[in-house]
C-alpha cells in the first residue's frame, strides 16, 4: 500500500484536528490555519485523484485494524477524488471571498468559532465523500448539520436565529428519517458497512424476501436526504438559510452542503441499494418528478422575489431539481450529468453569492433591486462575476452551465418516455432562469434614475483584495468547467464505473 | 439592344421631357416656356408614333433574367391603340393649356402628363407579358399625381383609393403571370396564344383560375366589377383633362392588357365555354347595367360621366368575353369610339365647370344660353354614346349585339343584347337631360344667375373649344365612315380567333 | 485544412470592441473625439477587407478552421461555404456604410464609446454566425448576438428602452432554449463525427427514420426557437418594441444583422442539418409553412394600422422575414435560392427605409406618420431614396423586391407542382398550401403598398391646409446621404440586372438537393 493511499484519511483527520486546535487560537490565527488546512487537504485529495487515475480503480482503506465486515472502511476512487478536489477549491475560495466580511460581521470573540465550524464542515464533507460505512455516514451527517447551524447562527441577529432553528428542525427531520432507514437496513441485512450490506441486499432482492421493507428503506433514505439537500417540496428552509448567513456561509451552504448529501445519496444508491433495483422499483420516477417540479417551481418563486439573496437561494432550489431530474432519468448518462451539475452548480452558486456580496457593499449593504441599480458600474469586477454566474445559470455556451444542460439533454435522448418532458422542461427552465437572473443583470447595468432614493454613505468603496481574488478564481473555475469539460466528464464517467 | 431603335423613341422622349419639366426650376415660373415645351413634345410624340407605327418591327431593350426581358414590337393592336393615344393626347394637351391656367402647380401636372403618355406607349408596344406588366405598374404610379393634383382632402383620398385598387388588381393579375411563367418558357405575345397542351397538362384548373385572376385584375383598371370602386371616386376629383384621359385612355390600358392575356397568351380556344368565360360575361354585363343605373341616379356631372365610363368600358369587356370575331370587332371599335366620345364629354364638362362653376346637372339649366357650341358638341357625343345612327356608337353596338346573338354562349346570347338595350336607354336617360335642359330649360326658367354673372354666350377659348369640337366631329364621322377602324379590327380578329 | 484567416474577421472586431470598452483613459465617461471615430471606422473597414480577402480566396466549402472541441462530438468550427459567404459578404458590405451613418446620427449622444464598442462587437459576432461550421458554433454565436446587441437596444436608458431590452432578452433566451433542443437532437442523430453542416442534411437517415415523428417535432420546436430572432408569429413581439432603440441599431441590427441571423439559422437548420430529403412532405413542413404565412399577413396588417413610423417599418420587417422563411419552408433548392434572394434584397430595402426614417427623425424630430406632410420637398434626396425603397418593397418591377417576389412565387408554384404531382405528401394540404402562399405574398404586397405609399403621398402631396412648419429641415449631411444613395443604387442594380446574383444563389440551391 503506497503512502498516497493514506491521503483520504489524512485529509479528514487534518480537518478535524484543525477544528480542535482552533478552539484555542485567536480569530486571525484560526483563520490562517483554516485556509492552510483547506489548501493542504485539497492537495491531498488531488494526490488521491492522481493515484486513482493512474491505477484505474478504487481502493478500500481499512480504518483501524478491524477488517470488514466489522471494522470501518474508507473507499477512494476517481469520482471521490474529483469531488473532493472540487469541494476543496470551492471551500477555499468561499472562505477567501468572505474573509473581511467574516471579520466584520462576527464578534471578535466568536471569530475562531466560525473557523472551527468551517473546519468541521470540511471534515464532514470529506468524510461523506470517502466513507464506506453507513453509520459513519450518519455521524458525519449530524456533524455537518451542527456545523451548518453554527455557520448560520454565528451572526446573532434575529433573522439568523430563526433561520438556524428552521434549518435545525428540517435537518433533524431529514436525519431522523435517514436514521430510521439505516436501522431498518441494519435489521434486514445485518451490516453497516456498505459493501457487505450490498451483497445482502442483492441476495434479498434475488430471493424476493423483505420486498416491502426494502422499498420502505429506499423511500425513507431518499426522502431523508432529499429534505436535507433541499429537493422540492422539502425546500422551504432554503431561502431563509442561504439568504441570511454570512457570505462565506451562504456560499458554503448552498454550494457544498446540499451537494454533500446528494453525493451520499448517490453513493448509497450505487453501493448499498443497487442502482438497478432502484430503477426497477420506479423510485427514480418519483425523484424525477420532484426534480422536475423543483426546476420549475424554484424559478417561479425566484421571479417573484425582490430580495436578491433569497432570489439566488430559490435558484438553488431549481438547480437541485436539475440534479435530481438527472438522477431520476435512470441512466448512467443521466447520473454523469447530475454529478457534473453538482460541480458546476457548486462553483457557480458560490460565485454568485460572493459577487453579490461585492455588489451589496457598494449599495449600502442593501439587497433589493432598486438599491442595486447601477451597482455594476460601482464595482465592475463583482458585476462581471455576477453576470458570468448568471449567464452560466442560463446556459450560455462556453460556461459550465451550458455543458450541464448539454449533458442533461443528451442523456434524455436515451430514455424515450422521459425525453420530451425533460427537454421541454429544460427549455422552459432556461427561460425562467433568464427572466430573474438577467433581469437583475440588466438592473445592475442600468443607470440610477433621478427618482431613486440616494444610497447611504458607502461602507466600502473598494472591495478587499480577497473578495476580488475569489471572484476572479471562481470565474476561472467556471470557464475551466465550461471549456475543457472533456477530461472532467471522462473522470466522472470512469469514477461512476468504479463506484460500486 | 437589338432591333428597331425607332420604337424606343415614342416611349422614351416624352418620359425624358416630363422628367425635365418636373425637375427644371424655370418651368415653375415661366408659363409660356412650359406651354411651348408641352405642345412641342406632344406634336413630336405624334410624329414619332406615326413613324414608329409605320416602320414596325421589334426591339429587345433589356434582358432581366433568362425568362424576363423588356421588348417592344409593333402589331395591329399596337397600331390601333398607339394611334389613338398619340392623337387624343395631343388634343387634350391643347385643351389643358387653357384649362390648367385655372389650377396651381401646373408644371407638376404637365410633367406627369408627358411621362404618362410615354408609359402608355410603352404599354401599347409591349411585346411580352413582363414588359406589359412593368409598364402597367409604371402607369399606375405615374398617373397617380394627375389624380392627386388638386391636393384637396378628397383628391388625396381618391388618389390613394386609385392607387390601392390598381395595385390590388395588378397583383391579382401577377398571380396569373407567375403561373404562366412557370409553365411557359417565353412569354412573348403570339396571336392565338402561346400555350400548348404539354405545358398545361395536369394544371388546367390552375390555368383557368389564373386567367380569371388576370382578367379581373387587369379589369380593375378598366373599371370592371368587382374592382371598379376607385373609378367613380378618382375620375371626378381630378382636373377635367386628367379625368378625360383617365376615362378615355387609361381605362383602355386595362382593356389592352386583358386582350393581350386572353388572345395573345392563353388563347381563346382554351377559354371557350369554361367557367372563366361565363364568369367574365356575367361580370361585364353586371358592370354595364350597374354603371348605367348609378350614372342615371348621380347628380354630379363628372361623377355621372365616371359611372358612364364604368358601364361603357364593360361593353368592351363584354365584347371581348364573347370570344367571337363579331364581338371582338365590336369591342375594338368601341374602344376607339368610346375613347373619343368620353374625351369629348369630359372636356365639355371641364369647360362648364371652369366657366360657370356648376358641377351638378340640375344647376345646368339653360346652359344653351351660356355656351351653345360646347353643348352642341356634348350633344353629338351623347347621341354617339347612346348608339343613335349614324354616330359611331351605333356601329360598335351593332357589332356587339350581333356578336352576342351569334356567339353560341347559351343564355348570354340573348341576355347580353337585352342588357345592352336597357343600358342604352339608361344612357339616354343620363346624358340627354343636360342637353334638353340646356337648350330648352322650360318656361319657368328665368336665368337670373346667367344674367347676374353675365355668362350668356361665354364660349370657351379656342384652345378649349377646338379639341372639343374636333373630338365631337370624330365621334360623328367615325360612325359615318367606320370602315377603316372596322377593317383594322376585323384583321386583328382574324389573327387571333 | 486549418485556415486561421477564417477566424480573423470574427475575432478582430470582438477584441477591438472589448478594447474600446475597457480602455478608460481616466475616470468617468470616455470622451468621444475624431480620433476614436476614425479608429472605429478604420476597424470596421479593415474587417470588411478581411471578409473580402476570405471570399476572394475561394468558396468551395472545404476551407475550415476547428477552433476547439468541447467534448466528444461538440466541435466549434468555422467553415466557409457559399451560403455563409453570401451572408458574410452582405454584412461586410453593409457595416461600414451603417457605421458612417451612425457617426452622424449619434453625434449629439453621450457614451458613444460604449455604443460603438458594442456596434463593432456585433459585427464580429454576425460574421461568426455566417462562418459557423457546426450547429454548436452557430448556437454559440447566436447567444452571443443576443448579449452583444442588448446594450445597444438599452442604449437610450429610458424606461421604455429598458423594458424593450428585457422583452428582447427574454424572447431571445427562450427561443434559444428551444433551438438548443434542436441542436442536441441534430448532434445526437448526426452521421458525421464533427456534426458540421452538410448541404442536404447530415442526419443519419436510418436512425432518424425510426424516430421520425420525434425528430419532426424537434424540428418544429427548433424552427420556432430560431424563429424568435426571425420574428415568426407569435414570437415577434420584441421587434416592434425594439424600435425604440437608436435608428442605426434598429436599421442594421433589427433589419439586417439580428433578424437575418435568425433566418440564416433556420436555413442552416432546414437545408444543412435536417435536410430537405427528410423534411419534405411531412406534417412539420406544413406547420412551419403555415406559421410563415400567418406571420406575413399579420406583419403587413399591423404595419398598416401602426402610426409610429419606425414601428411600422418594424412590423414590415416581421412580415418580410417570413417571405424568406416561406421560401425556406418550400424545401426545394429553388425555394432556398428564392428565400436567399429576398434576404439580400430585403436587407438593402429595409435598411434604406429605416435610414430614411432615421434621417427625418434626426433632422426634424418627427416620428409619427401624420407629422410628415410635405417633407418630400424639404428632404428631396432622402425621400427619393425612400421612394425607391418603398417601390422595391411593394414589388414593382425594375426594383430588387420584384425579383425576389418573382423567385418566391416561381419556387412556390414549382413546389405546388411537385407536391400535386407526387400525391400531396402527408394529406392534401400539400397541394394547395404553396399556392395559398403566393396569394398571401401578393396580398401582403398590396398591404405593403398601402403602408409605404401613404407615407410617400403624404410627403410629396401634402393636403392643402396641412404643411410642415419647419423651414430649417433639410437633407442630412453626406455621412447619412452616401449610404442611402449607395443602397438605392444597389436596389436598382439588383432589380435591373439580377442575373449575377441569381446565378450565385442557384448554385447554392443546387448544392442542397433536388
Amino acid at each position: 500500500m503506497s503512502f498516497v493511499q493514506n491521503f483520504p484519511f489524512f485529509s479528514i483527520i487534518l480537518a478535524m484536528f484543525s477544528g480542535i486546535i482552533s478552539s484555542v487560537l485567536s480569530g486571525k490565527k484560526a483563520r490562517n490555519l483554516t485556509l492552510m488546512m483547506i489548501a493542504v487537504t485539497t492537495a491531498l485529495s488531488a494526490g488521491t485523484l492522481m493515484f486513482c487515475l493512474k491505477t484505474g480503480e478504487s481502493y478500500t482503506y481499512m480504518m483501524g485494524h478491524f477488517p470488514a465486515p466489522w471494522g470501518n472502511e474508507i473507499r477512494a476512487g476517481v469520482l471521490e477524488g474529483v469531488t473532493a478536489v472540487l469541494f476543496g477549491i470551492v471551500m477555499f475560495l468561499s472562505v477567501t471571498g468572505g474573509l473581511d466580511h467574516t471579520a466584520r460581521d462576527v464578534e471578535e470573540s466568536k471569530q475562531n468559532l466560525f473557523y472551527i465550524m468551517i473546519d468541521l464542515m470540511l471534515s464532514s464533507l470529506l468524510a461523506l465523500i470517502y466513507t464506506n460505512d453507513l453509520f459513519t455516514a450518519y455521524v458525519f451527517v449530524e456533524i455537518n448539520t451542527i456545523a451548518g447551524c453554527g455557520l448560520i447562527m454565528i451572526r446573532q441577529k434575529g433573522r439568523n436565529l430563526s433561520a438556524a432553528i428552521r434549518y435545525m428542525v428540517m435537518s433533524q427531520l431529514g436525519s431522523g428519517l435517514f436514521l430510521i432507514g439505516l436501522t431498518l437496513l441494519y435489521d434486514v441485512t445485518g451490516h453497516l458497512l456498505m459493501s457487505p450490506a450490498k451483497e445482502s441486499v442483492e441476495l434479498l432482492v434475488a430471493t424476493g424476501r423483505y420486498r416491502i421493507p426494502l422499498l420502505v428503506i429506499m423511500a425513507v433514505i431518499s426522502v431523508g436526504l432529499a429534505i436535507k439537500s433541499g429537493l422540492y417540496p422539502f425546500h422551504y428552509w432554503i431561502p431563509d438559510t442561504y439568504g441570511y448567513a454570512t457570505p462565506t456561509g451562504s456560499a458554503v451552504l448552498s454550494g457544498l452542503v446540499s451537494k454533500g448529501y446528494i453525493f451520499l445519496l448517490i453513493k448509497i444508491f450505487y453501493r448499498v441499494l443497487g442502482y438497478d433495483n432502484l430503477v426497477g422499483t420506479h423510485m427514480v420516477n418519483v425523484l424525477y418528478l420532484f426534480g422536475v417540479c423543483g426546476m420549475i417551481m424554484g424559478s417561479v418563486h425566484a421571479i417573484s422575489e425582490t430580495d436578491t439573496r433569497r432570489m439566488i437561494a430559490y435558484s438553488s432550489v431549481a438547480q437541485i431539481g436539475y440534479i435530481y431530474m438527472g438522477i431520476g432519468l435512470g441512466t448512467t448518462a443521466g447520473m454523469v450529468a447530475s454529478v457534473f451539475h453538482i460541480f458546476a452548480h457548486s462553483a457557480t452558486k458560490a460565485l454568485l453569492f460572493i459577487s453579490a456580496v461585492g455588489l451589496y457593499e457598494v449599495s449600502g449593504d442593501r439587497k433589493d433591486f432598486v438599491s442595486l441599480r447601477g451597482a455594476a458600474f460601482r464595482n465592475p469586477l463583482a458585476g462581471i462575476g455576477f453576470s458570468i454566474g448568471a449567464l452560466s445559470m442560463v446556459g450560455f455556451p462556453m460556461l459550465s452551465g451550458f455543458i450541464s444542460k448539454l449533458l442533461f439533454a443528451t442523456s434524455a435522448l436515451d430514455s424515450p418516455e422521459k425525453m420530451m418532458p425533460t427537454l421541454i422542461v429544460l427549455a422552459v427552465s432556461t427561460l425562467l432562469n433568464a427572466v430573474y437572473f438577467l433581469r437583475l443583470v440588466i438592473t445592475l447595468y442600468s443607470r440610477r434614475r433621478p427618482e431613486d432614493k440616494p444610497l447611504p454613505k458607502q461602507t466600502t468603496v473598494r472591495s478587499s483584495w480577497a473578495l476580488r481574488l475569489a471572484i476572479i478564481c471562481f470565474i476561472g473555475l467556471n470557464l475551466v468547467l465550461g471549456m475543457s469539460s472533456q477530461p472532467i466528464v471522462q473522470a466522472i464517467t470512469d469514477g461512476l464505473a468504479m463506484f460500486d | 439592344m437589338e432591333g428597331n431603335v425607332i420604337l424606343l423613341l415614342p416611349v422614351v422622349c416624352p418620359i425624358l421631357a416630363g422628367v425635365l419639366v418636373l425637375a427644371g426650376k424655370v418651368f415653375r415660373k415661366d408659363r409660356k416656356s412650359l406651354m411651348a415645351v408641352l405642345l412641342a413634345v406632344l406634336l413630336l410624340e405624334a410624329g414619332l408614333t406615326a413613324w414608329a407605327l409605320t416602320s414596325g418591327g421589334s426591339i429587345q431593350v433589356w434582358r432581366l433574367t433568362s425568362q424576363m426581358n423588356i421588348s417592344f414590337h409593333v402589331d395591329e393592336i399596337s397600331r390601333l391603340f398607339g394611334a389613338l393615344t398619340a392623337a387624343v393626347w395631343l388634343l387634350v394637351g391643347i385643351y389643358s393649356v387653357a384649362y390648367m391656367s385655372h389650377e396651381e402647380e401646373e408644371h407638376r401636372f404637365f410633367g406627369y402628363y408627358l411621362i404618362v403618355v410615354g408609359v402608355l406607349m410603352g404599354l401599347n408596344f409591349s411585346a411580352n407579358l413582363i414588359t406589359m406588366y412593368v409598364f402597367f405598374e409604371m402607369m399606375t404610379l405615374t398617373s397617380l399625381p394627375l389624380v392627386l393634383h388638386e391636393r384637396s382632402r378628397a383628391a388625396v383620398m381618391a388618389g390613394l383609393k386609385y392607387l390601392f385598387y390598381s395595385v390590388a388588381g395588378a397583383f391579382l393579375a401577377l398571380f396569373g403571370i407567375f403561373f404562366l411563367a412557370g409553365v411557359a418558357e417565353d412569354l412573348t405575345f403570339a396571336a392565338g396564344g402561346i400555350l400548348n397542351d404539354n405545358m398545361v397538362a395536369g394544371k388546367e384548373g390552375l390555368l383557368l383560375a389564373s386567367t380569371f385572376c388576370m382578367i379581373v385584375g387587369f379589369g380593375a383598371k378598366a373599371g370592371m366589377f368587382p374592382l371598379h370602386g376607385w373609378l367613380p371616386t378618382a375620375h371626378p376629383v381630378a382636373p377635367a383633362c386628367a379625368s378625360a384621359v383617365l376615362s378615355g385612355l387609361i381605362t383602355k390600358a386595362g382593356v389592352l392588357a386583358v386582350i393581350r392575356v386572353v388572345y395573345f397568351i392563353v388563347g381563346p380556344d382554351r377559354l371557350w365555354g369554361t367557367w372563366v368565360q361565363n364568369g367574365w360575361i356575367l361580370l361585364a354585363l353586371m358592370t354595364v347595367f350597374m354603371g348605367s343605373m348609378l350614372a342615371y341616379k348621380e347628380p354630379v356631372l363628372k361623377k355621372r360621366l365616371a359611372y358612364s365610363t364604368v358601364s361603357q368600358v364593360s361593353y368592351v369587356m363584354f365584347g371581348l368575353s364573347l370570344l367571337t370575331p363579331l364581338g371582338f370587332v365590336g369591342a375594338l371599335s368601341h374602344v376607339v369610339f368610346h375613347s373619343v366620345i368620353k374625351h369629348t364629354l369630359f372636356l365639355a364638362a371641364g369647360v362648364i365647370i371652369v366657366t360657370t362653376g356648376w358641377t351638378r346637372v340640375e344647376q345646368m339649366r339653360g346652359l344653351g344660353r351660356v355656351m351653345p357650341l360646347t353643348l352642341g358638341c356634348y350633344t353629338i357625343a351623347s347621341l354617339a354614346l347612346i348608339g343613335i345612327p349614324p354616330a359611331s356608337g351605333f356601329v360598335s353596338k351593332w357589332y356587339l349585339a350581333s356578336g352576342a346573338l351569334s356567339s353560341g354562349t347559351g343564355i348570354w346570347s340573348w341576355v347580353g343584347p337585352v342588357v345592352l338595350l336597357v343600358s342604352a336607354l339608361l344612357t339616354a336617360g343620363y346624358l340627354l337631360p343636360l342637353t334638353i335642359q340646356g337648350y330648352f330649360p322650360g318656361h319657368d326658367f328665368k336665368g337670373e344667375e346667367i344674367e347676374k354673372r353675365k355668362l350668356a354666350g361665354k364660349e370657351p377659348s379656342l384652345w378649349m373649344l377646338g379639341p372639343v369640337g374636333i373630338l365631337a366631329a370624330a365621334a360623328l364621322l367615325f360612325g359615318c365612315f367606320p370602315d377603316s377602324i372596322v377593317a383594322m379590327a376585323q384583321s386583328i380578329a382574324a389573327m387571333v380567333l | 485544412m486549418s485556415e486561421i484567416i477564417l477566424a480573423l474577421p470574427v475575432v478582430f472586431p470582438i477584441v477591438g470592441g472589448l478594447a474600446m470598452l475597457f480602455h478608460q483613459p481616466g475616470e468617468g465617461v470616455v470622451p468621444w473625439n475624431r480620433r476614436r471615430a476614425l479608429l472605429t471606422a478604420g476597424l470596421v473597414l479593415l474587417n470588411s477587407f478581411f471578409v473580402a480577402a476570405i471570399l476572394v480566396g475561394g468558396v468551395d466549402g472545404e476551407r475550415r478552421l476547428v477552433v476547439f472541441k468541447l467534448y466528444s462530438s461538440l466541435t466549434v468550427m468555422f467553415k466557409l461555404d457559399r451560403m455563409g459567404a453570401l451572408f458574410a459578404g452582405m454584412v461586410a458590405f453593409l457595416w461600414p456604410l451603417a457605421t458612417l451613418y451612425a457617426f452622424e446620427y449619434m453625434e449629439h449622444e453621450e457614451r458613444r464609446n460604449t455604443f460603438f464598442a458594442f456596434y463593432l462587437m456585433t459585427y464580429g459576432v454576425t460574421v461568426g454566425i455566417a462562418l459557423a461550421g457546426t450547429l454548436v458554433t452557430l448556437y454559440l454565436f447566436y447567444e452571443m448576438l443576443t448579449f452583444v446587441t442588448l446594450p445597444l437596444v438599452m442604449f437610450p436608458l429610458t424606461k421604455e428602452a429598458v423594458r424593450a431590452s428585457r422583452a428582447y432578452l427574454y424572447y431571445s433566451i427562450g427561443g434559444a432554449a428551444f433551438a438548443f433542443i434542436g441542436m442536441v437532437f441534430v448532434l445526437g442523430f448526426s452521421s458525421i463525427e464533427t456534426s458540421e453542416f452538410v448541404a442536404g442534411g447530415m442526419l443519419d437517415l436510418a436512425r432518424a427514420g425510426q424516430n421520425r415523428n420525434t425528430l419532426l417535432l424537434v424540428y418544429v420546436l427548433a424552427f420556432f426557437g430560431f424563429g424568435v430572432k426571425a420574428a415568426v408569429f407569435p414570437l415577434y413581439r420584441w421587434l416592434p418594441k425594439a424600435a425604440v432603440a437608436p435608428t442605426p441599431v434598429t436599421a442594421l441590427l433589427h433589419a439586417v444583422a439580428v433578424v437575418k441571423s435568425g433566418a440564416f439559422a433556420i436555413l442552416r437548420l432546414t437545408y444543412f442539418s435536417f435536410g430537405i430529403g427528410f423534411l419534405r412532405g411531412s406534417w412539420a413542413q406544413w406547420v412551419v409553412m403555415c406559421a410563415t404565412l400567418v406571420t406575413i399577413l399579420f406583419g403587413s396588417t399591423m404595419a398598416v394600422k401602426e402610426v409610429h413610423w419606425k414601428r411600422r417599418l418594424a412590423y414590415s420587417t416581421v412580415s418580410n422575414l417570413s417571405y424568406i422563411l416561406f421560401g425556406a419552408t418550400l424545401m426545394t433548392p429553388f425555394g432556398l435560392a428564392a428565400g436567399l434572394s429576398h434576404m439580400v434584397a430585403h436587407a438593402f430595402m429595409k435598411i434604406s427605409a429605416f435610414f430614411c426614417a432615421g434621417a427625418v427623425m434626426h433632422k426634424s424630430g418627427k416620428t409619427y406618420i401624420y407629422q410628415l406632410d410635405g417633407m418630400g420637398k424639404k428632404m428631396p434626396i432622402t425621400f427619393g431614396c425612400l421612394t425607391a425603397a418603398s417601390l422595391s418593397l411593394m414589388g414593382i418591377p425594375l426594383f430588387a423586391g420584384f425579383i425576389s417576389k418573382w423567385n418566391l412565387a416561381q419556387a412556390a408554384f414549382e413546389c405546388g407542382g411537385l407536391m400535386g404531382g407526387a400525391g400531396g405528401g402527408d394529406g392534401g394540404v400539400g397541394r394547395w398550401l404553396p399556392y395559398a402562399g403566393v396569394a398571401v405574398i401578393l396580398l401582403s404586397a398590396l398591404l405593403t403598398g398601402i403602408y409605404m405609399m401613404t407615407v410617400l403621398v403624404r410627403a410629396y402631396f401634402p393636403k392643402i391646409g396641412e404643411t410642415v412648419a419647419d423651414d430649417k429641415v433639410t437633407d442630412p449631411t453626406w455621412k447619412m446621404l452616401v449610404p442611402l444613395i449607395v443602397f438605392t443604387v444597389v436596389i436598382l442594380v439588383i432589380g435591373v440586372n439580377p442575373a449575377p446574383l441569381m446565378e450565385c444563389l442557384m448554385k447554392i440551391g443546387g448544392e442542397v438537393g433536388v
